[in-house]
């Protein structure tokens, strides 16, 4: 590939400076005349009748504009995917924090007094909160009857499996099977088979802007939302049904996102907060406290993973069976598709040639759980990989060879069948192997563990991107992806720097509202770098065509004898015609800017993957069971890196994510309720407590992005937990089968393994 | 929250079970409580004062006794009560049992299940809990003592 | 947060004469990091706030003087302490122990005196002080009194500081020779967090035996406490691994945790005997190599 200008630097975050400086202004920090402030009423049960609600006293109050409870609504339900939740409950609550009744009141603590003025009656009634337990037959129903809920289709772009919506099974919202080969026929080759369960709880995304809405409503009724989420277009699509209106007379404006890592994909606050502005007449913003985010967010989904496999003699893998129960809490509407898709991981990236996996998505009285970074994969993968170290120790197998033997080379069929190109699985995980210097001598009390994963490239939805030229020559790229972070417009604003030869701050991403912005899934799924990125390139490339026959015309010369070069065009005479200069000559004839828009629509299905290799050192102190995560290696497959610094910062950002949910991260749920409602009490982790990390980049050239490009964003946090556990076992001989790995848990079962050692040496004695 | 408390009584079964279920008479056993009144048949309203530090709750609220099983020396009560200003309350099932133990002795069991409703939920749950296993173990030595007195 | 009017008074004695006036329905404002989130959740609601930000520059509350042992003021910020040249030269314990608490933009608001008037037991500047034997000064329109540290702390969040006094000054008496000290904090989560059980320790050597013992911990009961049983197990003897061992053991009688997200009851325990059994072994290594500091 020829030597590129702008692409592969390191190139700051191009809205950096104006969220360190302070100048950002996000969804909470919208100040409108007139503004009401809303709040929510929320339920202190679990599962309870609503008896009765009396807001007499709180209307009454001075400054209290608007008080709306769910039976005032119209009836209908709002989701992502499938339409199974209340604006406000009615008649029944189904978890600890669902919204009851909203106030709008002049100031956020008026609303606050307002909403102890309400009394609600509840009648409880059983609940159940264990996702195993809610599909026994005589589990409390959630959910009394699903037979009125809708979704739409479920999208092509998902691995194909046979999908049961509400099966017949209690509180099942869906059941899913993922197969390749004959398991049966598999299981019958395998010398020794091997079945686990692993338990994990759920955590929160940990974002920093709790989620935040704003709606104004103008004279003629269009709605104006700003909110914090990823994917507008998607988010416009969903409120105008929830508000039963057309898509065109909503418009959801652009606002900076602080934080997203999955969990900001839904309308959370915004269809309340539209019925809060309807009733008062005025403008009304809603942001959540961080209570309310740990107590009522979107959180990622709780799982009891078992795992079965069967192995031949050679210590190679013939057979899987998975079986992978998710609680999606009360509600299923916070995530964009019928099940969690990460679930076909469960065979991880290795070769076996028959898997069946079973996905569940089960009701309980539990907060509803939504996306998380890498859905479902972690969840999967620290059952998968734990599995791998606990058979490769039944087998007198070091943890590293057993992997060996069966990661996927070229040529492999992937586990569910897919065909990958350059599969560098082996090399990956070689690579972190040499780095973390797997198998030097350890002090006492110390061990390594392996974690693995792969994930495809983003491929879903179209993009859109409109490239602007001014008459001073200034070039805007519009994108309606939010930038959540990750430095999205920054690779955006380098593909148009490069494509046309131009300095990096010659170029300015914007993003636009939906009423501006040509059509966009937006951000999720490791998908802009690819996706945005390919729709920029087909923008750029309308721009120059448009601009080439601009220039052809002015120079006087056949469009084929005009080249656009490094910000001018030169003719095949020689003579040169710099882009302001022609803009200039423009201006007057043409209508300015000239707008060129690119999409891009991906193929199906993605050819590629990206292999990751994580090989956690700790140190365990058997006195107290406290675990120090002493290094942290993360190997990856990458196509071409666009940008060194964001690419970093997502591996760097993702490892230490993995870092918290493997060893302080999880929220406590009591009686079904989050009783760790704080960051003092839910523990993320700190800059003071990362570990000495070590990237290692294993290059490929065969990614979708622009010029060779994969995805980063969901790779470097999927592997730390399990990697995490079986370096514990490694140091000191302990397993655990459930997150996180607190010292506690550690220390007790040290104990009951001294125990144990105890007892057995008395009875050979 | 679920707690469980016991304690000797030393006093027949009898007499324990006619104090307890008088009510206004029983409830000043509950350290901080007051403004015990009947408002209906097994119903009553009344007043707690309860103090952490700074945090001063003022709990009003209302008791009903929904079982009375004196064939088995049982007896289920429970409160609901709201601190207005704080914005939050508790929701309280108590259990009282009789065991005779000999003749002038009997063992108060209560077992009480707890939730916490609004801003009493968000403040840190384990010294919540502490407070109300103390307030329960204090009403058993507080029954204790009345008959010792 | 529900209205209250804020009062920052120029003087001291303005202050103690609002604090008369109101008693109960005021509230002192130093750092805010404690009182702030309790206003916010409603659960504390003064009809009165008053600041005392126009005392950061009086000598008696807001400096560190040498005084035979120490005073420090009750304004003095957490990052104040840990940073001050005379306590990292006089106190060493104490700058150590400041550093831990929570993170460094905490620390640059929290005061010392808004802290022990907070009296959540699991901060970790308590045990240290209790090891110095520290004193507190209170002061209200009536007058001054003096008590010992021990004694302030009642229960979870309560002090024996009456509604209109305020805490001036802490007093922290000169050490004795030859001593050791050491301050552990149990951390298995996050750095950010609070302990799950923290010990500090004092030991000074007579030659070969422990002429003196002093040893306190926080997160392991309602209020920090000093390990009275295990400075009696440890006064008159050689500082023997044996000794230790079993001096520490007797914390696990003396402590009484809250089971928490920092651990059960159980644990806390039992990390209790491991980090008292450590720090006293710490602050022994430092008594033979003491060089007259604590």
């Amino acid at each position: 590939m020829a030597s590129l200008a702008s692409v592969g630097q390191p190139a700051g975050h191009v809205e950096g400076p104006s969220k360190v400086t302070g100048q950002a202004r996000y969804t909470a920090d919208i100040r409108l005349p007139g503004l009401l402030y809303g709040k929510c009423l929320r339920s202190p049960f679990p599962h309870a009748r609503i008896v009765s609600i009396d807001t007499s006293q709180a209307k009454a109050l001075a400054g209290v504009h608007a008080v709306i409870t769910g039976a005032e609504l119209p009836d209908r339900r709002i989701g992502r995917f499938f339409l199974d939740k209340p604006v406000l409950a009615r008649d029944v609550v189904r978890f600890v924090g669902e919204k009851v009744v909203a106030v709008a009141a002049e100031s956020m603590d008026i609303a606050e007094e307002a909403l102890t003025r309400i009394a609600v009656e509840y009648e409880a009634l059983p609940a159940v909160f264990d996702p195993v337990e809610a599909m026994q037959e005589d589990a409390p129903r959630v959910h009394a009857d699903t037979s009125t809920y809708t979704h739409p289709p479920v999208p092509d772009f998902v691995h194909p499996g046979d999908d049961r919506l509400y099966p017949d099974i209690p509180n099942v919202v869906s059941q899913v099977f993922y197969t390749h080969g004959d398991i049966e026929a598999g299981f019958a080759q395998a010398a020794r088979e091997f079945t686990h369960t692993f338990t994990i709880p759920p955590v929160h995304q940990g974002y920093i802007e709790p989620h935040a809405s704003v709606v104004q409503i103008e004279p003629d009724g269009k709605v104006n939302l700003w909110i914090s989420n990823k994917t507008p277009f998607v988010a416009r699509a969903q409120f105008a049904a929830a508000l039963g209106v057309a898509e065109d007379r909503v418009c959801v404006n652009t606002a900076p996102i602080g934080g997203d890592f999955g969990g900001k994909g839904s309308l959370m606050d915004g269809v309340v907060c539209y019925h809060l502005a309807a009733a008062a007449g005025r403008p009304v913003k809603m942001v959540m406290s961080y209570t309310e985010e740990l107590l009522a967010g979107n959180p990622r989904h709780p799982a009891v993973i078992t795992l079965r496999t069967g192995v031949d003699a050679n210590g190679r893998i013939v057979a899987r069976k998975a079986r992978l129960v998710f609680s999606c809490g009360a509600y299923s509407a916070f995530t964009p598709l019928h099940t969690v898709h990460g679930s076909v991981h469960a065979a991880g990236p290795y070769r076996m040639p028959n898997v069946e996996i079973e996905v569940f998505r089960v009701y309980t009285n539990t907060v509803p759980a939504g996306h998380m970074r890498a859905p479902g994969a972690p969840q999967i993968v620290f059952g998968v990989e734990s599995h791998m170290d606990l058979i490769a120790q039944e087998l007198g197998l070091d943890p590293l060879e057993f992997r060996l033997r069966n990661t996927l080379i070229e040529g492999d069929a992937a586990p569910l069948g897919e065909k990958w190109k350059k599969i560098r699985c082996k090399e990956t995980l070689e690579a972190a192997a040499k780095e973390a210097k797997w198998g030097a001598e350890k002090t006492a009390n110390r061990g390594r563990g392996i974690g693995m994963y792969d994930r495809e490239p983003g491929a879903f939805g179209p993009s859109s991107a409109t490239l602007s030229i001014a008459a001073d020559a200034t070039l805007t790229l519009m994108t309606g992806a939010a930038d959540t972070g990750t430095g999205s417009y920054t690779i955006l604003q380098q593909v148009v720097a490069e494509e046309l030869q131009v300095p990096l701050e010659s170029v300015r991403v914007v993003q636009g509202s939906t009423d501006s912005a040509p059509w966009e899934v937006g951000a999720g799924g490791s998908r802009l770098t690819h996706m945005a990125g390919q729709a920029t390139l087909a923008a750029v490339q309308r721009l120059k065509e448009g601009l080439t026959a601009f220039a052809a015309r002015h120079m006087e010369t056949p469009s084929e004898q005009v080249a656009y070069r490094a910000g001018e065009f030169v003719n095949t005479n020689g003579q040169h015609l710099a882009l302001p200069t022609l803009m200039a000559a423009l201006a007057g004839r043409e209508e300015l800017p000239l707008r060129y828009t690119g999409e891009y629509v991906a193929e199906d299905p993605m050819d590629v993957t990206s292999f990751c290799a994580q090989i956690a050192e700790v140190e365990v102190d058997p006195a107290t069971g406290q675990v120090t995560l002493q290094k942290l290696t993360t190997a990856h497959d990458v196509g071409t890196v666009l940008n060194p610094l964001t690419h970093q910062g997502q591996v760097e950002g993702g490892a230490i994510q993995g870092v918290g949910h493997a060893l302080t991260e999880h929220l406590i749920v009591q009686d079904g309720a989050v009783t760790n409602v704080h960051l003092g009490d839910y523990k993320l982790p700190t800059s003071m407590d990362i570990p000495e990390l070590k990237t290692v980049l294993v290059e490929s050239d065969a990614g979708p992005a622009p010029y060779a490009g994969k995805a980063i964003g969901e790779h470097s946090n999927v592997a730390v937990p399990a990697a995490v556990a079986n370096a514990v076992f490694d140091a000191v001989g302990v397993r655990l089968m459930d997150l996180p790995v607190t010292a506690e848990k550690v220390y007790t079962a040290l104990r009951e393994k001294t125990a144990r050692s105890r007892t057995m040496r008395r009875g050979n004695s | 929250m679920n707690f469980e408390h016991s304690c000797t009584v030393p006093v027949a079964r009898e007499t324990l079970w006619n104090f307890l279920i008088d009510v206004p008479q029983m409830a000043i056993c509950v350290p901080g409580v007051s403004e015990v009144v009947a408002t209906g048949e097994d119903q009553y309203a009344g007043r707690m004062k309860i103090t952490f530090g700074p945090i001063r709750l003022t709990l009003q609220g209302e008791l009903s006794i929904q079982e009375l099983d004196q064939i088995n020396w049982r007896a289920v009560g429970r409160a609901e009560a709201n601190d207005r200003r704080v914005g939050g309350g508790v929701h309280i099932s108590a259990e009282l049992t009789l065991v005779e133990q000999e003749e002038a002795q009997t063992q108060l069991s209560i077992q009480t299940e707890a939730r916490l409703m609004g801003k009493l939920g968000e403040f840190g749950q384990p010294v919540i809990r502490k407070k109300a296993d103390r307030i329960v173990a204090e009403f058993a030595r507080n029954v204790a003592k009345h008959f010792k007195e | 947060m529900i209205a209250f009017e804020y009062v920052e008074p120029e003087s001291l004695e303005e202050v103690l004469a609002l604090l008369e006036q109101h008693g109960e329905d005021a509230k002192v404002l130093a750092g805010g990091t404690g009182l702030i989130n309790l206003m916010k959740q409603r659960l504390v609601q003064p009809a009165y706030l008053i600041g005392l930000r126009q005392l950061a520059r009086s000598p008696e509350l807001a400096e560190i003087r040498p005084n035979g042992g120490l005073t420090i003021g009750a304004l003095c910020s957490h990052r104040t302490i840990e940073t001050s040249a005379l306590i990292q030269h006089r106190l060493p314990l104490l700058a150590t122990t400041f550093r831990h608490v929570a993170s460094v933009r905490i620390r640059t608001a929290a005061t010392l005196g808004g802290s022990l008037a907070h009296a959540d037991p699991n901060q970790d500047p308590p045990p240290a002080l209790l090891v110095l034997d520290a004193r507190i000064r209170i002061q209200s329109r009536h007058g001054a009194r003096e008590i010992e540290l021990g004694d302030f702390f009642v229960d979870y969040y309560e002090t024996a500081l009456e509604p209109e006094e305020l805490i001036t000054t802490v007093v922290i008496p000169p050490q004795p020779a030859d001593t050791g000290t050491a301050f552990l904090k149990f951390l298995p989560q996050t750095h950010d967090d609070y302990a799950t059980i923290a010990v500090a320790a004092l030991v000074s050597l007579d030659g070969d035996t422990i002429a003196q013992a002093r040893i306190a911990l926080g997160a392991a009961a309602a209020t920090p406490l000093r390990a009275r049983a295990v400075e009696t197990a440890l006064q008159g003897q050689a500082p023997t691994p044996q000794v230790i061992h079993a001096a520490a053991a007797l914390v696990a009688e003396e402590v009484d945790p809250l089971a928490d997200f920092r651990g059960s009851v159980e644990y806390k325990r039992d990390m209790a005997v491991v980090f008292t059994q450590r720090a006293i072994e710490q602050a022994v290594t430092h008594a033979r190599g003491a060089s007259g500091n604590v």
